[in-house]
């Protein structure tokens, strides 16, 4: 019994991918092109740029706990759906994450690049799906906890530091009633 | 004092020193994340001297670019620098700086799937992905032309968000003059400067503490005495439990009257 029990933990151990982080085929590009492709059933809405003002880099800062890393963010809009792709780093290196919004709550989130050697484990459903119509209350956190993952700590800090953003961001669209007639306004604005 | 308790003295004074530095240093490094170990890093010369950091790369392995004769861009391993101002960080990807121009107000530098755009400051204004990987880029009538891979040409459009497909690199600038980048050799005293300044990027506090901790930062003589003083630790524990054991309520007694 007990080298059976012995046998199991060696294979879980030993089973381990030596390499563990994305460096599949699939680039980020193409990763996102298909992410947004898919959430968009097929549609690819132009893309927007949204300038940061000194209070949304304020509120991103407190949510990231860092400032954000450009001056503009990217992202697609149609109707009430918004989708951003970000960065965030999760030990050393960045994440590339896709989050998409429906009426101001998630409807998916996916990691599009994983450049880190631990905490891969985030880019799967059993974990993703926690994040399903999730919001933002108004001390910007998530309207629901998220299980973190054993040894995955820092990764599920960022994914979740990403959705946070992320919500944040549509909701300053939908307050801010951000038209693209705006965003060319601020555009031409400059900081 | 018996023999067994002079024996564990001995051994107990000779490694004391070492046995201090490795907990010290386990100590500090349990606390890496909140100490910040990994994001902190070695100033002093001579830490990095004896680390190897002390070779100046050659001018023909480092990417520089040079703008308007005063401005100057250049790659070390993952790192971008603007005028001496660490700009980006490739965070342990290979990509390298193919092009580099001034887009005014912006900066702009080219790797082979991405464009980076900087404001003046050297703020990451946005990273833009290109159509198709990238050879060259070059200025045309203050615009960005891309030449691609499959020798074709894209501008990038005034909302600076995506990429217009064009016939030709002469067909953007209207006539006007097509600067294409070109890597410039960078003088060896600028060099210097910029290597002093990058090597102070390359060694983190936690490194020099795992090494500390391991021996390795004494070379093969460092973990040898860190195997030694692991095994001394090992004997101490051993001798002081027996000499525990020996030593009954009475002896006590007996050796204090």
């Amino acid at each position: 019994m007990n080298i059976r029990i012995v046998t199991i933990i060696c294979l879980a151990v030993f089973n381990q991918p030596a390499h563990t982080s994305d460096t599949g085929t699939v680039s980020q590009k193409e990763a996102s092109e298909r992410f947004v492709s898919e959430m968009f059933q097929g549609l690819t809405p132009q893309l927007n740029a949204l300038w940061l003002s000194p209070e949304l880099r304020s509120g991103l800062s407190d949510i990231l706990g860092h400032p954000p890393q450009s001056l503009r963010i990217k992202y697609h809009r149609e109707s009430n759906q918004t989708l951003w792709i970000l960065d965030e780093t999760g030990k050393v290196k960045p994440i590339t994450i896709g989050v998409f919004i429906q009426a101001g709550q998630i409807a998916a989130i996916r990691v599009l690049k994983f450049r880190e050697s631990r905490g891969w484990e985030i880019k799967y459903s059993f974990f993703t799906d926690q994040f399903q119509q999730l919001g933002l209350t108004e001390q910007k956190r998530l309207t629901a906890p998220i299980d973190g993952i054993t040894g995955a700590t820092l990764s599920v800090s960022a994914m979740k530091r990403v959705a946070r953003a992320a919500l944040y961001l549509d909701h300053t669209l939908v307050d801010t009633g951000h038209s693209k007639a705006a965003e060319t306004d601020t555009h031409h604005g400059g900081k | 004092m018996s023999k067994r308790a002079r024996l564990h003295r001995k051994i107990g004074l000779s490694v004391a020193v070492f046995l201090g530095l490795f907990v010290c240093s386990g100590i500090l490094l349990h606390h890496t994340e909140t100490l910040k170990l990994d994001s902190n890093y070695v100033n002093s010369a001579l830490i990095l001297d004896y680390y190897g950091f002390d070779q100046v790369p050659s001018a023909q392995s480092i990417r520089a670019f040079s703008f308007n004769g005063t401005n100057t861009l250049v790659q070390f391993d993952e790192h971008v620098y603007l005028d001496k101002k660490l700009i980006f960080d490739f965070h342990g990807s290979s990509d390298k700086v193919l092009a580099a121009v001034d887009l005014l107000p912006y900066t702009v530098f080219a790797t082979r799937q991405q464009v980076y755009v900087f404001d003046k400051s050297g703020e990451l204004f946005d990273v833009l992905d290109t159509p198709l990987p990238v050879v060259n880029i070059a200025l045309a009538d203050g615009k960005l032309i891309i030449l691609q891979s499959d020798a074709s040409y894209s501008r990038l459009n005034d909302n600076m968000l995506d990429w217009e497909s064009i016939p030709s690199a002469s067909s953007a600038g209207r006539g006007a003059p097509i600067l294409w980048s070109r890597p410039l050799e960078i003088p060896p005293e600028q060099l210097t400067t910029l290597w002093n300044l990058h090597r102070k990027t390359l060694l983190s506090w936690s490194r020099v503490l795992q090494d500390v901790h391991s021996g390795r930062i004494g070379g093969w003589i460092g973990n040898l005495i860190a195997d030694v003083a692991a095994i001394a630790l090992l004997v101490l524990a051993i001798s002081g439990l027996t000499m525990g054991k020996r030593e009954r309520p009475g002896d006590c007694q007996s050796n204090k009257a």
